[in-house]
């Protein structure tokens, strides 16, 4: 029986910190492993004895990259708790700001931590000195989604306009335009990025997810709807906890998630393009088939291609949004605390982001759970290494560790937010 | 005195609610008077597309930012940036937050580098949101501002 151990002593370009262990037993994955030891961040605790009105901004401090996912579950959330609908203009508002937060992230993702990978540089400053251009197009598209956040949230890091029933205060028609003529260009960058992307060389690697994602009957699922998989899970948001279960492992500071009847699952990027592709603009279906990518997607590594097609929607869809916007009545809905729970889920750039509150009589918070994406996609993250790295036992070590990392950011992870990244371990027994 | 064509910026990174991360905006605060009109000085979250962009626009940068750098709390160090990469500073190992040091090498890589980049890092103690400054960082913080002050006028004959 050989034994081997390759080790990896952090992972990069991913958010937080962790490891990862693979054990090898006669040429054979065994163990693939996700150690995360980023500490826990406590933040449903902060949240109870909290006023219900404070969530959207405590929630929003858990990311620096998706705080409007965070703020959009929590709203929804406290709105399901209240009774209190959303509807019009405030509701589109709501989404052109997830538009900007979809931009910006995938934006980031995309340019600065996941094509280094393809192209075999250590990181986007090596890739800006011999793509200059591209690394450019890739900072302007993100400057397109930060405008977004900007206007709408107050600031492009963690937001402060949105609250529960609307925003603090809404934009007029006339601030909005700006927004229009640099989207056009952003659509334009987004649609060069598919392109760009589609030419990348491309593992090959399918891989038989249980997708979920949320599905709204009229729209590209951000905001609201039901939960839906490939596999006929059709619930609503508030039966979240009847059909997905947390647990603790030793190995993570995270929680894993699972589907009490179907085990591990997938939600982000691809999940979202294979469940909703109907729902994507014309635009975006089109740049899907000219990247040469089917009504589905399976391949982890082509996550770079879908997450370009859903920039390209995210700008189509914010200009939508724009060309139609006419300033609500009011900014915000109000109705009288009350003693209740409500569910909020909402598609953050990662996935789907669970929130649930148990609120008093005053609205104070007595009970928080969140589960992030990054969570949810931990056990999916350990399949794809356990099926593909068997695959890769003969490339030299750093090549192997550099696979086994472009795998894991496949997911565009957030230990961060999880935390609830990477040294590799790769033991062979 | 160098030669800098384009605006000089003064450009303070950090968030005003995440105690010794508040020291950039607050010297950018305790500038705001004693700047020439030519010189201008800006609060700056740290994101790297709009940090990248306001440092390739600019003739000459100042950076003041808090750090992690193993110093005694409040201690302060004055980096040029213009021709050779900052050590870490705290931080750098996050990838959705690219930091400051990351920002500097994307202009550096995309020929946008100002002929002058210099950054003022002061060892921090605390980033708890909601906590103001910690004493260290507060008695440090006039000497900052001066020494940038100082240094643009050293370098660019005015402010």
């Amino acid at each position: 029986m050989s034994r081997k151990t390759i080790k990896v002593d952090y992972l990069a370009r991913v958010e937080g910190e962790g490891a990862l262990n693979v054990t090898i037993r006669d040429g054979r994955v065994s163990k693939a492993e996700l150690r995360i030891f980023e500490p826990p961040r406590f933040f449903e605790a902060f949240l109870r004895g909290r006023d219900y009105a404070e969530a959207p901004d405590v929630t929003a401090r858990i990311c620096g990259i998706c705080p409007v996912a965070y703020q959009m579950s929590a709203v929804h959330a406290m709105e399901n708790a209240l009774g209190i609908e959303v509807e019009g203009q405030l509701r589109a508002l709501r989404r052109l700001l997830y538009c900007g937060e979809w931009i910006e992230s995938h934006a980031l993702h995309i340019y600065m931590l996941h094509a280094p990978d393809f192209l075999g540089y250590a990181g986007a400053v090596d890739m800006a000195r011999d793509y200059p251009d591209i690394v450019k197009r890739g900072l302007s598209l993100k400057k397109a989604g930060n405008a977004i956040m900007s206007l709408l949230g107050g600031r492009e890091i963690h937001p402060i306009n949105v609250r529960v029933g609307g925003f603090y205060r809404t934009p007029t028609r006339k601030e909005l335009e700006p927004l229009a003529e640099t989207l056009k260009q952003a659509r334009e960058d987004a649609l060069a990025t598919v392109c760009w992307t589609a030419g990348l060389d491309m593992p090959e690697a399918e891989r038989d997810y249980h997708l979920v994602a949320l599905h709204h009957p009229d729209e590209y699922a951000m905001n609201t709807g039901r939960i839906i998989s490939n596999r006929g899970l059709d619930i609503d948001v508030a039966d979240y906890n009847r059909h997905f279960v947390e647990s603790h492992v030793q190995r993570s500071t995270a929680l894993h998630s699972h589907l009490r009847e179907h085990d591990c699952y997938l939600v982000g990027p691809l999940a979202r393009y294979s469940l909703n592709y109907d729902q994507l603009s014309s635009l975006a279906r089109e740049a899907a088939k000219e990247a040469g990518l089917g009504v589905t997607c399976t391949n982890p590594f082509q996550s770079i291609v879908v997450r370009s097609v859903e920039v390209v929607y995210a700008c189509d869809e914010a200009l939508r949004i724009i060309n139609e916007y006419q300033g609500p009545e009011r900014p915000f809905e109000t109705a009288e605390p009350k003693a209740s729970e409500g569910f909020g889920c909402t598609e953050a750039p990662r996935g789907l982001l669970f929130h649930r509150y148990r609120l008093d009589a005053n609205g104070g918070i007595l009970e928080a759970q969140i589960v992030p994406p990054t969570a949810q996609n931990q056990p999916s993250i350990e399949e794809d290494l356990k099926d593909l790295v068997g695959g890769w036992l003969d490339l030299p070590a750093d090549t192997f560790r550099e696979r086994c990392e472009q795998t894991i950011r496949n997911y565009d992870p957030c230990i961060s937010c999880a935390t609830h990244f990477l040294k590799l371990d790769v033991r062979h027994e | 005195m160098n030669d800098t064509s384009g605006p000089i910026r003064v450009i303070g990174i950090g968030n005003r609610d995440r105690g010794d991360d508040a020291l950039g905006p607050l010297v950018v605060d305790a500038l705001r008077d004693r700047l020439p009109t030519t010189v201008s000085a800006v609060e700056h979250s740290g994101e790297v597309a709009g940090l990248v962009d306001l440092i390739g626009g600019a003739g000459a940068v100042y950076l003041i930012d808090a750090a992690v750098m193993g110093l005694e709390p409040g201690s302060s160090r004055e980096f040029d940036a213009s021709t050779s990469p900052l050590p870490a500073l705290g931080g750098a190992f996050s990838s959705h937050a690219l930091g400051l040091s990351e920002a500097i090498e994307l202009a550096r890589a995309l020929d946008e580098l100002p002929s002058v980049c210099r950054v003022f890092a002061v060892e921090a103690i605390s980033f708890e949101t909601g906590e103001g400054l910690s004493p260290a960082v507060a008695d440090t913080l006039p000497r900052v501002a001066q020494a940038v002050i100082d240094r643009i006028r050293q370098e660019n004959g005015h402010a």
